[in-house]
């Protein structure tokens, strides 16, 4: 008998209280949302108004989704609140006008006592403001209920403020036991990264026309002239000052410095590019015709690419502390400086255009004017000359023109949505990405370029994910995917629902967390998510609704298969009856998984409510490990799911970007319950936990002790940092081919047959990645070669007075670059001794071990079992392990001769490396040989 | 006589169509799974009166010269195409204009001096434009005239006859001045150039590349395409 339904049961009480009139006027106060569709601008806005009209049709695809929430099985127990996102006009509430209230009423759910709607009238302001207002908005909640625990519903950037105040305590952990957020920014939104682009581009165009506007304007005044393209030598590194990236760095503003690195360097940059790339002779074809400024930099300039965007990934004062994630940054910390550059290559090459557009003087222009025969008489010289002096002013005049034009477009955009109070919002710098993929447009694989931007959602970001184990209130995401059009003139941006993509949707995921994509052509988008029938059942299953738990009964047979997804935790328990002192041991075993994805293993347990898990009972297991654990109590159940360990947004070699997130993956783990009779005392490990009910001061599980290092049956007998292959049971007796262990290849395990001696077992061939030589460049002239050396330590006298970069690049055995690091070096006086150090790839020691028989017969299957036993070196963890033709696997010959049997297995590793993480995939291979006879002959 | 004059008409369209088809036949046995692809570039030096305020960066098509791939919008049937022409039109690189054309007669037309055009929302629902056409300096249109089968390719471009076989590349800076254009030479382009900035004359770099055969498996559907 669960605990859950006995104890729901005592829920019901408080849904029957009355609230206070202040917290009944939270009904009355629902704005209007119709704001949404203007947070698209320009083309993507046209674009977006045709989407919003044909995007009532809702297109039924990606419908498995909603097949999968649980069954409503409830009444409401807590309190309900759905917020909007902040409006400025009056009108009703987003939740009303998609007839989810409706929806709501019918399940249960009363308005002003179980359900609470609240659109806030203004912009939040600030994530930090925002999150207070919310913050008082719950507590009246609870104080007029008296309800302790709520769910809460919030559409858009609503659902990053409530995010925001959960993560950082301004609203209190275990208030809000299920946070439902819809197509929330919480990675940030691509709209709001080009907005703020665009408002910097504009800002500094309308700076560039009120600088140039007399110059213009003079008959003998010329702008073009101030550029100098060999300003910037191709030895540069972009001239960034020494004290950057400290507290010590001084400027006078935003817009001064993004002003300053546009005309000192990106502008001439461009100007070069646009000669280089564009117009110069001979002409050399270019790999990639579609190479971008960007490109172009990191291809020839990668002095400047690597100080000024690759290596300036911290903001421009420096790294802020975690506890600064309460009050807002200011400008110049919450943006990193690399952002910063790039958003000076877009006001550079934007001015380099302004500057070539109204260059020329009046004078130039009436005598060197192409075009038009001497004219013959005073009024034909007026007439030519005046014509001439016309266009000549309409030219300069269009910079004007397009200056105003777009600063009212830009104004228009932002003051027309809801929650940003202005082109200098805080909030819009909020909502820029956490990570922006810069366009290289260069060749495969080096398509786009991650550069991060916005440090202080990224910050959050960080914090939210050390803590997701930990935290109570169980978050779950729902957004749409619609077909990707505005891709096609953007490439880097992923699959999204026209306002964020989907991998910047989905927070840092703790155990307990849901998410669900729903996709179709045209909808649901970002501006009708809410319409969306299947949205609406999922929010009312996901909050009325229980959990699925696989009951396991003990010896009813062997593993069984279930699946863990990546969108969902999966539930398992054992079938407990009434007798006392039962104890469960709950194996799980995964063969393989997914590549850029683990398996997260817990135990849960029932407090206060709801399920919560056990503090300490937290795992996260690699393809090719296994892990027991103890149950000793029914209040206690096993929960797994597919955690995300690579990159959120990977992009395929063609260049299309993903999301990690926009389809389930599901992995196939096999778990097993075994029921220890008699072992109610002595089985389990670890500490207790008081809090638990129902645990008795006992303890609730006990999970092996290192699970990431791939332990078998016996915890504790591999030492830490060594693994090993996982040993599936029920293999037969090996030897003797005519023995009752003999297999005849019939079930799971793979069997290879072989005719001619060329056969091989498997095709997989060696190969192995690790550190070859580093390539050093002290940045003053002398660059040497070291052989070897993963662990580098190195040291330079330098020249005084100087500032140097040093780069240290490593290659591997097969003379690709694996890394590269740089150090920037700032002399006094003196010269000066600096030491180095850095670590690069050293190979793991692995052993292979194939057993099987060394005489065979022709005709029937012989077994052959591979282990493998792997050290690796510090910092570097498996993240898979296959093996080919499998772990267990049979060999059929069909004729006699001496045969060689491979085995071999791949190991994807990653090493973490500094600040980044490189992943190898190493493939090793051992054999065995077999004398295989005819029978016949042999007897 | 009327016999007779039908009997040569149908033997004369009979021979034509055959020609037709086998001329097909043959290009598709010649050149089977690749094409011949040609890039063409535009490059202007002042033809772009301003920055586009939110233009996304980046063209339609992607080319990987080497991996020899080529990402394209949409789906193509590429059966019994032997040539691929790229076009580009920049100016200050901004893009302003982007052809893709695929020739199963091996032929291909580009109207070079017809005017381009890159418009950006105006006050009130109006529409600027921001290509200066007169800025655009290009000898005439240019026509693929014929793809032979080891990936040559005869190409006229104004008066101009030019022959690129498959990693060969052909390229004309023309500068409009007072006396009207003329071609710059690769020696000293960038005095040339230098001079065009300081003095605001158009200037127009055309350049053609055969990138040679290219397998048809390399063209792939779209990014954003499902």
């Amino acid at each position: 008998m669960s605990k859950r339904r006995r104890v729901r049961a005592r829920k019901h009480p408080h849904g029957g209280r009355s609230l206070p009139a202040k917290a009944k006027n939270l009904t009355g106060r629902a704005g209007s949302l119709t704001g949404s569709v203007r947070n698209l601008h320009g083309r993507a806005a046209a674009f977006a108004v045709i989407l919003c009209i044909l995007a009532n049709i809702t297109v039924a695809s990606g419908a498995a989704a909603s097949s999968r929430t649980a069954q409503v099985s409830d009444a409401p127990w807590k309190p309900l609140v759905l917020i909007g996102e902040p409006a400025q006009k009056e009108g009703g509430s987003i939740w009303d006008k998609a007839g989810l209230v409706s929806r709501l009423k019918a399940a249960g759910y009363k308005p002003g006592e179980s359900l609470f709607v609240y659109t806030p009238e203004e912009p939040y302001g600030d994530l930090d403001s925002g999150a207070r207002i919310l913050r008082q908005l719950l507590d009246e909640v609870v104080s007029a209920t008296g309800c302790k625990l709520l769910d809460v519903a919030a559409y858009g950037v609503s659902g990053l403020v409530l995010r925001f105040g959960l993560e950082t305590g301004i609203i209190q952990d275990g208030l809000v036991d299920t946070a439902i957020m819809l197509s929330s920014p919480q990675r940030g939104s691509f709209l709001a990264d080009l907005l703020h682009q665009a408002c910097t581009v504009v800002e500094h165009e309308c700076m560039f026309e009120r600088e140039t506007r007399y110059q213009r304007f003079s008959p003998f005044g010329d702008v073009g002239a101030a550029l100098d393209p060999k300003a910037v030598t191709a030895k540069s590194t972009g001239g960034l000052p020494g004290s950057i990236g400290t507290a010590m760095f001084s400027w006078e503003g935003e817009a001064w410095w993004v002003a300053q690195r546009a005309r000192e360097l990106y502008e001439p940059l461009y100007s070069q590019y646009v000669q280089e790339r564009f117009l110069s002779l001979p002409y050399v074809p270019v790999d990639s015709p579609s190479q971008t400024f960007a490109g172009w930099i990191k291809q020839n300039r990668p002095l400047i690419w690597e100080n000024c965007i690759a290596g300036a990934g911290e903001p421009p004062f420096g790294a802020m502390p975690d506890t600064a994630l309460s009050g807002p940054p200011q400008a110049g910390q919450d943006f990193t400086t690399a952002y910063y550059e790039l958003l000076a290559m877009a006001v550079g090459r934007n001015q380099y255009v302004l500057r070539m557009a109204a260059a020329g003087s009046l004078v130039q222009s009436l005598l060197s004017s192409p075009g038009g025969p001497m004219p013959g008489s005073l009024k034909d010289a007026i007439i030519q000359y005046g014509l001439k002096a016309l266009v000549h002013y309409a030219k300069k005049a269009l910079v004007t023109v397009k200056a105003e034009i777009q600063r009212i477009i830009a104004d228009t955009i932002v003051g027309s949505v809801g929650y940003l109070d202005g082109p200098d919002s805080k909030f819009l710098r909020r909502l820029v990405k956490e990570e922006v993929l810069v366009n290289l447009g260069t060749s495969s694989g080096q398509r786009f370029y991650r550069v991060p931007a916005n440090y202080y959602l990224g910050q959050l970001n960080r914090k939210s994910s050390s803590a997701a184990s930990t935290r109570n209130t169980r978050f779950v995401t729902i957004t749409g995917r619609v077909t990707n059009l505005l891709g096609l003139v953007w490439p880097q941006l992923g699959p999204n629902n026209l306002f964020c993509e989907v991998d910047a949707a989905v927070p840092p995921q703790g155990p307990r967390d849901v998410i669900r994509v729903f996709s179709g052509f045209l909808s649901p988008s970002y501006l009708n998510l809410l319409k969306d029938q299947r949205v609406q059942d999922s929010i009312v299953a996901m909050l009325l609704g229980s959990d699925e738990v696989k009951r396991f009964t003990p010896g009813a047979g062997g593993p069984e298969q279930i699946p863990a997804s990546s969108w969902q935790p999966a539930y398992v328990s054992p079938v407990w009856d009434d007798s006392q002192g039962q104890v469960f041991e709950v194996s799980v075993n995964l063969p393989s998984l997914p590549e850029g994805w683990e398996c997260a293993v817990w135990i849960e347990g029932y407090d206060g409510g709801r399920w919560l898990r056990v503090p300490g009972w937290y795992q996260v297991l690699s393809g090719g490990t296994k892990t027991e654990l103890l149950l000793k109590d029914g209040s206690y159940r096993v929960g797994v799911r597919l955690v995300r360990t690579g990159t959120l947004n990977p992009y395929t070699p063609g260049g299309k970007v993903e999301s990690a997130f926009e389809r389930e993956v599901v992995g196939k783990i096999w778990v097993s319950v075994q029921g220890l009779a008699g072992s109610g005392t002595g089985q389990a490990g670890g500490a207790g936990n008081p809090q638990v009910p129902g645990a008795g001061g006992g303890e609730p599980g006990n999970v092996s002790q290192d699970p990431r290092h791939g332990q078998g049956y016996e915890p504790g007998i591999v030492p830490p940092g060594m693994g090993q292959a996982t040993d599936i049971p029920g293999a037969g007796e090996q030897g003797n081919p005519d023995s009752p262990g003999a297999w005849t290849g019939e079930g799971d395990i793979p069997s290879v047959r072989v005719v001619y001696r060329s056969k091989h077992t498997t095709l997989w061939k060696p190969q192995e990645t690790y550190h070859a030589y580093w390539e050093i460049d002290f940045g003053d002239g002398e660059t040497i070669v070291v052989q070897g050396q993963p662990n580098l330590e190195i040291s330079h006298t330098f020249s005084p007075s100087g500032r140097y970069l040093v780069r240290a690049v490593s290659y591997d055995n097969h003379n690709q670059m694996l890394f590269e690091k740089s150090w920037h070096v700032l002399t006094g006086d003196q010269p000066e001794l600096r030491q180095f150090q850095c670590s690069s790839i050293i190979p793991p020691e692995v052993e292979l071990e194939l057993t099987g028989p060394k005489k065979w017969v022709t005709g029937k299957h012989a077994l052959f079992s591979g282990k493998a036993q792997w050290k690796l070196p510090a910092g570097a963890r498996v993240v898979a392990a296959e093996c080919d033709p499998g772990e267990n696997f049979h060999v059929l010959w069909e004729r006699s001769g001496e045969f060689t049997v491979l085995w071999a297995v791949r190991l994807t590793i990653d090493y973490e490396l500094e600040d980044r993480v490189i992943r190898v995939k190493n493939t090793y291979l051992t054999q065995t040989q077999v004398d295989v006879f005819t029978p016949g002959i042999t007897q | 006589m009327e016999n007779r004059i039908r009997f040569v008409l149908r033997l004369f369209l009979l021979v034509c169509v055959y020609g037709l088809i086998g001329t097909l036949v043959m290009r598709l046995i010649w050149f089977g799974d690749s094409f011949v692809f040609l890039t063409v570039e535009e490059s202007s030096l002042n033809a772009i009166t301003g920055w586009p305020l939110s233009m996304p960066q980046g063209p339609r098509v992607f080319i990987d010269a080497r991996e020899r791939t080529l990402v394209i919008p949409e789906k193509r049937n590429l059966l019994g195409v032997c040539l691929g022409v790229y076009y580009s039109a920049t100016s200050q690189g901004v893009g302003f204009d982007e052809r893709l054309i695929f020739s199963i007669t091996g032929k291909a037309g580009l109207d070079l001096t017809a005017p381009a055009s890159l418009v950006v929302p105006g006050i009130g629902g109006g529409e600027v434009e921001l290509v200066n056409n007169l800025a655009r300096v290009v000898a005439g249109d240019l026509k693929v005239l014929a793809t032979k089968r080891d990936g040559t390719v005869e190409i006229e471009y104004g008066s101009r006859r030019i022959t690129l076989s498959p990693g060969e590349s052909w390229a004309e800076l023309l500068v409009l001045e007072p006396g009207g254009p003329r071609a710059v030479s690769a020696d000293n382009w960038q005095e040339e150039l230098d001079r065009c900035v300081s003095l605001g004359y158009p200037a127009t770099r055309l350049a053609i590349a055969n990138r040679g055969l290219w397998p048809k498996s390399g063209v792939k559907a779209g990014i954003g395409y499902e």
